[in-house]
């Protein structure tokens, strides 16, 4: 069930900033985490254009299975560190136009960001926030969603203003598709954002957003103990940014 | 050098300039090249490289600082510049004289081809300026590079390295003649197999620091009659041009 990431894998991670994983999710995994997100749809938000949802490890197993993904595992281990986090996370839908935090280019390129860099040293990348995108239905080319600076995670230079609006997007813009099941791995690093929305169906993209072990981007933490079933290691996930010294008070 | 070619420049390993050359003076080269081509060239020839253009004429000369790329030269490798090499190809149909094998970055460090930049100013070891002296468009092939790869950290794998084949995030840079695309040698970069109309038709200006030469050979510029004094001083052989070289050798071979 797990995965390696593969040489290739790493070397377009490094040069790209992202990497784009198929098949991450199952079939069943899709079916279900579909389901699920139908049901808040429809208790939430059944008119909105476009929503943002949190709490989603209060949704169901298969949104706290993504946790620790065991396809991606080796992925973060590589990208985060054997002890990565999970930071925070969150679900967009979004049914035409605008996401729900716009259309803008952001992210750490061109300046350090405690919680958000990319490092390479001695064979080994070393990344901040890092976020896993899954794609709940399938994203076609000319359909929108995830758009990004390729290799912008190492600019030595801020980001032109005039080139963040991705209503106009920079030629130098990649356009991240996949179908279902896919997920995108980028680190925050890198200059990213939301190409308006022209698919034909919903965008459904859930984020994971992972952290080295003593960093946290959020300023909120989760509680291993609100959720029932959570394996040690999915328990170890959700610990608190702190240096893993032996010893320390756990939750 | 604008802000935004600076940008694209540290992003992508390169940067294209359109317009570059006038009409006049491509249509300049593009008349000695044909005069390179009918004596030199065999009537079914494929692709063809020629190294050393200064001779053919002034034209060739006044590429050694065109206005229009001198700041990207300055700026990508300093101010005493030195020219370290040139050659033209020509490719009618598929590979180019040297294939289609992409090729430098900078792993293993190269102390001929590298990248640094520390967000105010570049350093670089050789960089290339390649003008079109006729239209590349879409689909027709050519220059192809790794964008970004200036600045990996990790090999590329084999897997990645033939053009015939090209990877997806391999780009396939276009321009109308007249064009430049000034990049590193430190990017991974090589030529797709030509499948234009036209035949390609590519000049190579290869610039180096003063101090630093990949070619074996130097440039002697009193060999030229007609050179201004910018044009002699990036003719100068590699040294640290440090004040009253002419005079002293130590020991060695002089070539100031």
């Amino acid at each position: 069930m797990g995965r390696t990431m593969t040489d290739e894998q790493r070397f377009l991670f490094d040069l790209q900033g992202y990497i784009v994983v198929p098949d991450a999710l199952s079939v069943d995994q899709l079916a279900s985490l579909n389901a699920t997100l139908d049901e808040r749809i429809a208790e939430v938000a059944p008119e909105d254009r476009t929503h943002r949802y949190g709490g989603l490890l209060n949704w169901s197993d298969d949104y706290r299975d993504l946790i620790d993904n065991p396809r991606l595992r080796d992925h973060l281990e590589t990208i985060v560190g054997r002890r990565f986090r999970l930071d925070h996370l969150m679900l967009d839908v979004c049914r035409e136009g605008k996401g729900p935090i716009g259309t803008t280019l952001h992210g750490s390129s061109g300046h350090f960001d405690p919680a958000q860099y990319y490092h390479f040293h001695k064979g080994g990348m070393h990344n901040g926030l890092t976020v896993v995108s899954y794609n709940l239905r399938d994203v076609n080319p000319g359909d929108g969603g995830t758009g990004v600076i390729p290799g912008s995670h190492k600019s030595n230079f801020r980001f032109p203003d005039e080139w963040r609006d991705l209503e106009h997007p920079h030629p130098r813009v990649d356009h991240l598709t996949g179908p279902a099941g896919t997920a995108v791995i980028f680190t925050e690093a890198l200059m990213h954002g939301t190409l308006p929305w022209r698919g034909a169906g919903e965008r459904r993209t859930a984020f994971y957003k992972f952290s080295p072990h003593s960093v946290s981007w959020a300023a909120g933490y989760f509680d291993a103990a609100d959720y029932d079933g959570l394996s040690e290691a999915q328990q170890d996930v959700l610990e608190p940014p702190n240096a893993r010294y032996g010893g320390r008070r756990r939750p | 050098m604008t802000d935004h070619q600076r940008y694209l420049f540290d992003l992508q390993g390169y940067v294209v300039i359109p317009d570059a050359l006038s009409p006049d003076h491509v249509r300049e080269l593009n008349a000695l090249m044909d005069a390179r081509i009918a004596a030199d060239c065999d009537a079914d020839m494929r692709t063809h490289r020629w190294v050393g253009m200064l001779d053919w004429g002034e034209p060739c000369r006044r590429l050694i600082d065109v206005d229009t790329v001198l700041p990207s030269i300055e700026a990508l490798v300093g101010g005493q510049f030195r020219l370290d090499h040139e050659y033209a190809d020509v490719t009618r149909a598929g590979k180019g004289p040297i294939g289609t094998t992409l090729h430098a970055g900078p792993l293993p460090f190269n102390p001929c081809f590298y990248y640094k930049c520390d967000g105010e100013s570049f350093a670089n070891g050789l960089i290339s300026v390649a003008y079109n002296l006729r239209d590349v468009n879409e689909g027709d092939g050519g220059f192809g590079c790794l964008p970004g790869s200036h600045k990996s950290n990790i090999e590329m794998p084999e897997s990645m390295r033939h053009l015939d084949d090209a990877h997806a995030r391999v780009d396939r840079v276009t321009g109308a003649a007249g064009t430049a695309v000034v990049f590193t040698e430190a990017l991974i970069h090589g030529t797709l197999p030509w499948a234009g109309a036209d035949e390609r038709r590519t000049l190579f200006y290869k610039y180096s620091p003063h101090a630093l030469s990949w070619a074996a050979g130097y440039y002697d510029a009193n060999a030229y009659d007609d050179l201004s004094d910018r044009q002699r001083a990036a003719l100068e052989a590699p040294n640290a041009r440090y004040g009253g070289r002419d005079g002293v050798t130590f020991g060695g071979v002089n070539n100031g």
